[in-house]
């Protein structure tokens, strides 16, 4: 019988100090408290990329020119054959064993499906929509 | 992002990042305030000692060998602390209520916190601790609200085991006493008297 109120009491002693729960410090707490201990103030994490904005931008106009050629049909891959506009022909490089191998088979225009360029489209998108909400996660 | 635990920040502060000791200031300083509050009943005197606490861990953090938790740890600082605090202040013991054991029903209480919104029933429950003796307040208070265990609460008390047992069976006893006492006012406001 007394232990069973004992429980009661426990349980309902439990259960108000857990509401009424902890008194709250001032605002400027942990700041003082790294002043005094010498430290200047709270971290303030900053988070350097690998790769520099600029280097992100060179990488990204490279790729765009590259993709525009080939699917324009400006530039031409064949095994022994290079033509880059404005830069002329290029015949020396050798190709072909790449070309054998690797079975190449880029002709004048990509020829991908479409089902491919939606998802590569989508695939971009959502990387897009990540790099953004991990940029707001971080910060 | 998962949570870093307290030995993992400890670790990092250790091979040189300091300023990390900030997370663990943030994570306890209001149970450590609160520790102080209860044992020191004023605010500005409780939030200097809170300060000094971590100031003084901060110090000794090399000395932490991880044996208990660093809660404990901590505790036992801010507790010894508030009572060099209190001797200093050379205080009367003013607030030893005699509670008579009397008899009521710790289900009436309840019912009664139940009706009352929830900011009331913070301020009742408050105060009520408020008015215990200073130890019991705090045995109270870190048993229920920071979760230590009896023999860690041992640790930062120096007080055995047994003798907490017995003190906070009384001390909840106390406590709804006190309660009780509150409650009868506020229930009469409440129906307009």
């Amino acid at each position: 019988m007394e232990a069973e109120e004992n429980r009661k009491i426990d349980k309902i002693v439990k259960k108000m100090v857990m509401e009424a729960g902890t008194e709250e410090v001032s605002e400027k707490f942990t700041d003082a408290v790294m002043r005094r201990v010498g430290l200047s103030g709270v971290k303030k994490h900053v988070y350097s990329p690998l790769i520099s904005t600029m280097s992100w931008r060179i990488i990204g106009v490279v790729i765009a020119v590259v993709f525009l050629l080939l699917l324009t049909g400006q530039w031409e891959l064949s095994p022994s054959n290079i033509h880059i506009p404005y830069l002329g022909q290029i015949t020396d490089w050798n190709l072909s064993k790449l070309y054998t191998e690797m079975n190449l088979k880029l002709k004048d225009n990509i020829g991908l499906q479409p089902t491919i360029w939606y998802s590569l489209l989508m695939l971009s998108f959502f990387m897009y929509i990540q790099i953004i909400l991990l940029r707001r996660k971080l910060r | 992002m998962s949570k870093l635990t307290d030995q993992e920040i400890i670790d990092r502060i250790r091979t040189g990042d300091a300023y990390s000791y900030s997370l663990l200031v943030d994570r306890y300083k209001s149970m450590v305030f609160t520790v102080a509050v209860r044992l020191l009943r004023i605010r500005e005197d409780a939030e200097e000692v809170a300060q000094d606490t971590f100031c003084s861990a901060f110090k000794s953090l090399h000395s932490f060998r991880g044996e208990c938790r660093f809660s404990t740890w901590l505790y036992r600082i801010t507790y010894r602390k508030s009572l060099d605090q209190l001797r200093r202040r050379e205080r009367q013991r003013t607030n030893e209520v005699v509670l008579a054991e009397e008899s009521f029903q710790p289900g009436f209480i309840d019912r009664q916190m139940d009706r009352m919104d929830l900011q009331a029933r913070k301020r009742i429950v408050k105060n009520a601790i408020g008015r215990l003796p200073e130890e019991d307040a705090l045995l109270i208070t870190l048993y229920y609200l920071s979760e230590q265990t009896l023999s860690e609460i041992s640790e930062v008390m120096g007080l055995p085991v047994n003798t907490l047992k017995v003190r906070l069976f009384r001390s909840r006893k106390r406590l709804l006493v006190l309660l009780k006492d509150q409650l009868e006012p506020e229930i009469i406001q409440q129906y307009g008297g």
